[in-house]
């Protein structure tokens, strides 16, 4: 799979989510629902620390733009091409991963999948970033 | 199985919920079967008009339905306030859809 497809699925099955719990617990909320899925404690264990998480990606993204707008391009051959897209990068694996923790978490929690077999999803994940990133980083485009 | 004394039928509710005393996944059962009828006539649907029927792609978009039906499910409640389908199952229906969509996203 290519960086940029695995990029956008990522995005578009966040998007996904977080949309179908939105309007879950809209509805729930505005319906007077006697028992709310945010009252549970499966969503709890899942998702406590998702507005801090949430909170860090956008702090994170937001530096990562940051330094990549000071970059200043060098005169050296090659060097304006790597320093410009690792901070770019930076974003786009912030968003991966935070999209990655978003998915995981309620599945894992729901069905007792233990550590181990999602940490090792979670390694193929990193690893295929990494190659993505390295391509990218090798290729320019 | 058994069930609890009918009693208090007042509302069409009480009946909704009556079954679940009896059998507490009995309306994810239905549902299940529901599911299953959504996905094999989308993909009949779709072979008779295409050449390529997806039903990964069906199967995503039934999980959907499924899990806006349960949760139409658990917003019905009898005059004690105990819902159609119960919170934790609804988590169950959630995750088994999620799964789904995602598989149908992540596809190539």
């Amino acid at each position: 799979m290519e960086f940029k497809e695995l990029f956008i699925n990522f995005a578009i099955a966040s998007i996904v989510i977080f949309g179908i719990f939105a309007f879950i617990i809209t509805v729930q909320y505005e319906n007077n629902a006697s028992e709310k899925i945010v009252d549970n404690y499966i969503i709890n264990k899942s998702y406590s620390s998702i507005g801090e998480d949430i909170g860090n990606n956008i702090n994170t993204s937001e530096s990562s733009y940051i330094s990549f707008n000071q970059n200043n391009p060098s005169i050296d051959a090659g060097n304006i091409v790597i320093s410009s897209i690792v901070s770019s990068g930076r974003t786009f694996g912030t968003m991966i991963f935070g999209g990655w923790n978003n998915i995981v978490y309620l599945g894992a929690n729901a069905l007792g999948i233990p550590k181990q077999v999602y940490g090792i999803i979670f390694i193929i994940i990193v690893l295929l970033v990494i190659i993505g990133l390295y391509t990218l980083i090798r290729v320019g485009a | 199985m058994v069930c609890s004394m009918i009693g208090n039928m007042d509302e069409i509710v009480d009946w909704l919920i009556y079954p679940t005393s009896c059998y507490y996944y009995f309306w994810s059962t239905i549902l299940f079967g529901l599911f299953i009828l959504l996905v094999l006539t989308l993909y009949f649907r779709e072979r008779d008009r295409e050449t390529h029927p997806d039903i990964i792609s069906n199967m995503g978009v039934s999980s959907m339905a499924i899990i806006f039906l349960s949760l139409i499910l658990t917003l019905m409640k009898n005059s004690d306030g105990i819902p159609v389908l119960q919170s934790d199952l609804f988590i169950y229906h959630i995750v088994f859809g999620l799964i789904l969509i995602l598989i149908w996203i992540f596809k190539k």
